[in-house]
């Protein structure tokens, strides 16, 4: 990637002697809207803090637009932080925060009056009437934009958001997905993120770093994370949970059925029935693969209702099943009932 | 090379600062230290070490004068602290737990011995008792202490409960205990670190006490700062030194078991728990 | 019904307080109205005389070495004192801060006049410092240092230095870290960040802090009995003297009742800063 804003190269940071990150190699493009995603202790906010200037690597370099930043400090460096919290000031005004970073050496190459650069920002993130409100007059949402305000009018190279979304409840939380993605698309800033969300990653990113445990698994496109999990670390943490020997499969792409399905039911239904029988099975049916099993519980979601099978060798299937009232509408059946489980062969994703 | 030159600056700052901190440190502890040092000293007239001796501590216990002081002292400490803190207690549970008619008011006359300088507490003691025709003695200077002392046991004890979580007496009372018996088993029980607090300071104030004591003491109830003062006064002596680290000393043994009396009632409120772990 | 318990409970402290605190007051109220007779007696009067002396040049003069030594008691226990809040609340190993705190309480607790004594034995002429300084031949002559404005400095700084640590330490502890972090962020040098967001957001720990030094150095009595010489004379020396001595309770009276009043009004002015900032007063 010839185009990379942000480059790190071999980064590591342990504290104590706890690693945190654990090498970790990656490029940025310009003008990306990038997630870095994984659950809590996986190292990416140490990543975030990394580029930001608050940490300093152990080992291996942080590449900002062609120049290794080792040993800059955070206020010199050309990026910007939207903190998990906001981290508002609440003895300044909205407009006095937004403000606060226009007079340090950074940002010198910012256009215009620093008035109307603030009121343009506000106009922006669509604040104009709050301008003189202290911080906590403000709603979550508000405080998110103010935060957002702050960074941007400095124009940084990259811009880090450190769980920006978290503190928000759900319906304001999806209201600002979209608006942060218009946001970027507008400002054309590199965005890089970090939550552990992975819904939130996929709404909002056009490629997804997964972390665990201070190592990237695996970078890419938002649709190629999703469909094509590498690791069975990152298809579990997709949400894709049943697991074969070398592939997974994601219970959405499952179908229940009350009654051997015609064609695969014949090969099934003598002896065991089984995951190794499912696996011979498609090799004798190269589309489809059937196995047998009990409900073990079934969970109503609203529009789709979430069943787990238990299948003949003990293992645990999970089917999400869309409740569209169609005839061959699965949720009449009880926990309990006998059930079999298909899926189209192109779904299986192998697994490293 | 500009940034690395920053990061060392921003180390040096901090340096600077844990050097500030322990000349600061070293300027609180110094005097003290000189005081206890020098009341093993030999050498009567100038502070140049001649060697060690117990000469001073031993003319110390001999004098009775001293002996006295310290009587006197005591019982008023005692006294006053047991006093102020059964009235301060209680005010300060009215304070924080009910309608108080005239609460505005109860909380400003609460600050007022806090706030108002000691000097004029002493001044204004001592007009009252001369007002009253009250001859001075060791009953007047009990009476000045327990009124000086009241506000910071009611204060401590008010800022303890503001922070005690009320649904606790509500369960005591769901689960049948009576008025008093919540009080007693639940409220009390919660409160005493407070108490013990509020009790601790009235008797160091008490037994430090100079300003006003020396308004409102009569003849025969000379207290220890009072003895204190007319010898540092007529003269400095080894002998002042040494009843100065005795005073340290007690002072310093009252914190520690205060402090410890504090770590053992959270470790039982750790063990409540359960146990194992 | 719900008030009586409530009424008993506070009876006793209104009784106490009543009757040894307001009622002295107002007695004092009262003398600082009536006339000295001869050897201390009281002649009747209404007369505003104790008043009107209080601002001859003289009792000026005192009282404006008062507010001197207090503002700069203030002001070097603030400097002093906001290094070490700072290093303990934001510097400091988490597990150590509790005993730095400890360490600067401690001597709170120990006896003011013993401490006050301390310094006499220090500074005097035949005291440590000129001992030391006569035995290592750097002087042949001892210095004067007891008795002086400088002395009085020392014993009130180094006895109000823990009420200025403690309140700016909790204010600093207060802080959110995060906030330095988006100043640093927002490209603020360290000298920056202090000045814009710790200072501002630890004002009311400083402010609390400074009423809490400059109030008690204003009626402050044995420092400079003991280090300040007949030439030190502060408006606490120049009350005790007039019940003393000079045998003039209604002068005195209304010297206190002047520093009484003029405490209060600092009070209250801080007060109501505190509350139209919105947070609670000490």
């Amino acid at each position: 990637m010839s185009d990379a804003i942000l480059r790190l190269d071999a980064v590591e940071k342990r504290f104590g002697a706890t690693p945190a990150v654990r090498g970790v190699t990656l490029e940025i493009a310009r003008g990306e809207f990038f997630a870095l995603l994984g659950p809590s202790g996986c190292g990416k906010t140490t990543l975030l803090r990394l580029i930001a200037g608050f940490e300093q690597p152990d080992r291996g370099r942080v590449i900002l637009d062609g120049a290794d930043v080792a040993g800059v400090p955070a206020n010199e460096r050309p990026v910007n932080t939207v903190f998990q919290h906001y981290a508002l000031f609440p003895h300044l005004t909205v407009a006095e925060n937004v403000g606060f970073g226009l007079r340090y050496k950074k940002q010198r190459e910012v256009v215009g009056h620093p008035t109307s650069a603030i009121h343009e920002m506000l106009t922006l993130v669509r604040l104009e009437g709050l301008a003189d409100r202290k911080p906590d007059q403000l709603s979550g949402g508000q405080k998110q934009r103010v935060a957002l305000a702050r960074a941007l009018i400095l124009r940084p190279k990259v811009l880090l958001l450190d769980e920006p979304l978290a503190a928000l409840d759900v319906k304001l939380r999806k209201e600002m997905q979209m608006e942060l993605k218009a946001l970027q698309r507008r400002v054309g800033i590199t965005f890089v993120f970090v939550t552990h969300d992975q819904e939130e990653a996929l709404t909002l990113a056009d490629r997804v770093a997964v972390m665990n445990l201070g190592k990237i698994e695996q970078v890419g496109a938002t649709e190629e994370i999703f469909e094509r999990p590498r690791t069975r670390f990152v298809a579990d943490f997709m949400g894709a949970v049943n697991f074969f020997d070398g592939f997974v499969v994601r219970p959405e792409k499952m179908r229940l059925h009350a009654a051997p399905p015609a064609g695969i039911g014949q090969a099934s239904a003598p002896g065991a029935n089984g995951l190794s029988q499912a696996r011979r099975e498609s090799t004798h049916f190269p589309t489809s693969c059937c196995v047998e099993g009990t409900v073990e519980s079934k969970t109503y979601q609203g529009e789709t209702t979430r069943w787990q099978v238990r299948a003949a060798d003990g293992k645990l299937l999970t089917v999400v099943e869309p409740n569209d009232g169609a005839p061959d509408d699965v949720s009449r059946w009880r926990e309990g009932g006998r059930v079999w489980v298909t899926w189209d062969k192109r779904h299986q994703v192998p697994l490293q | 090379m500009n940034t690395e030159r920053g990061m060392r600056n921003a180390e040096r700052g901090t340096a600077a600062l844990r050097w500030f901190s322990w000349l600061v440190y070293a300027f609180l502890y110094a005097p003290i230290a000189v005081l206890v040092v020098f009341s093993f000293n030999s050498e009567r007239q100038t502070a140049v070490w001649r060697g060690f001796t117990l000469d001073w501590y031993r003319v110390l216990f001999r004098d009775a004068a001293i002996g006295n002081a310290v009587a006197n002292s005591v019982i008023v400490a005692a006294a006053a602290t047991v006093i102020a803190t059964v009235i301060g207690t209680m005010a300060g549970l009215a304070m924080a737990r009910h309608e108080v008619p005239g609460k505005r008011a109860t909380r400003s006359l609460l600050y007022l011995p806090v706030i108002v300088p000691e000097i004029v507490v002493g001044a204004a003691l001592v007009s009252l008792f001369g007002f009253l025709a009250m001859r001075l003695s060791l009953t007047t200077v009990i009476l000045a202490h327990v009124a000086f002392s009241i506000s910071y046991v009611a204060l401590v004890v008010r800022a303890r409960l503001a922070c005690f979580d009320r649904s606790l007496e509500e369960a005591a009372m769901d689960l049948g205990a009576t008025r008093w018996q919540t009080f007693s088993r639940v409220t009390l029980p919660l409160i005493a670190p407070g108490v013990m607090a509020g009790a601790l300071l009235v008797f160091t104030l008490s037994i430090d006490d100079y300003i006003i004591t020396s308004f409102v003491a009569g003849p025969g109830a000379t207290t220890l700062p009072l003895q204190i003062y007319w010898m540092v006064k007529t003269g400095i002596t080894p002998e002042i030194n040494a009843v100065s680290t005795l005073l340290l000393a007690v002072t310093i043994v009252l914190i520690a078991a205060a402090q410890r009396l504090q770590v053992a009632r959270r470790s039982t409120v750790f063990s409540d728990r359960g146990p194992g772990s | 019904m719900k008030s009586r318990p409530a009424f008993l409970l506070i009876a006793p402290c209104w009784l106490v307080l009543g009757l040894l605190f307001l009622t002295p007051l107002a007695i004092m109220l009262w003398l600082s109205f009536q006339q000295a007779g001869l050897y201390g007696a009281i002649d009747p009067g209404p007369t505003l005389a104790n008043y009107i002396r209080c601002v001859e040049p003289g009792y000026v003069a005192i009282c404006a070495r008062s507010v001197w030594i207090a503002v700069a008691t203030t002001l070097i226990c603030l400097l002093v004192s906001y290094p070490v809040a700072y290093y303990i609340a934001l510097k400091a190993r988490p597990e150590r801060k509790n005993l730095l705190l400890a360490l600067v309480v401690i001597p709170f607790w120990t006896s003011f006049l013993v401490r006050t004594y301390a310094w006499m034995f220090i500074l005097r002429d035949q005291g440590v410092i000129n001992s030391l300084l006569m035995s290592l031949g750097v002087i042949h002559e001892p210095l004067t240092l007891l008795y002086t404005p400088l002395a009085v400095m020392i014993g009130q700084v180094y006895a109000e230095v823990p009420f200025m640590v403690l309140p700016i330490y909790v204010s600093l502890e207060k802080l959110d870290r995060s906030l330095l972090e988006a100043a640093r962020d927002l490209g603020a040098g360290a000298a920056a960040a202090f000045w814009r967001v710790t200072a501002p957001l630890a004002m009311p720990g400083t402010v609390a802090g400074i009423v809490l030094v400059f109030i008690p150095s204003l009626g402050t009595f044995i420092t400079p009995d003991l280090l300040g010489g007949a030439k030190g004379m502060l408006v606490g020396n120049l009350i005790q003297n007039q019940f003393g001595p000079a045998l003039n309770k209604p002068f005195g009276s209304a010297v206190a009742m002047g520093l009484t009043a003029f405490v209060l009004a600092l009070l209250w002015a801080y007060a109501t800063w505190a509350r139209r900032r919105g947070e609670e007063a000490l």
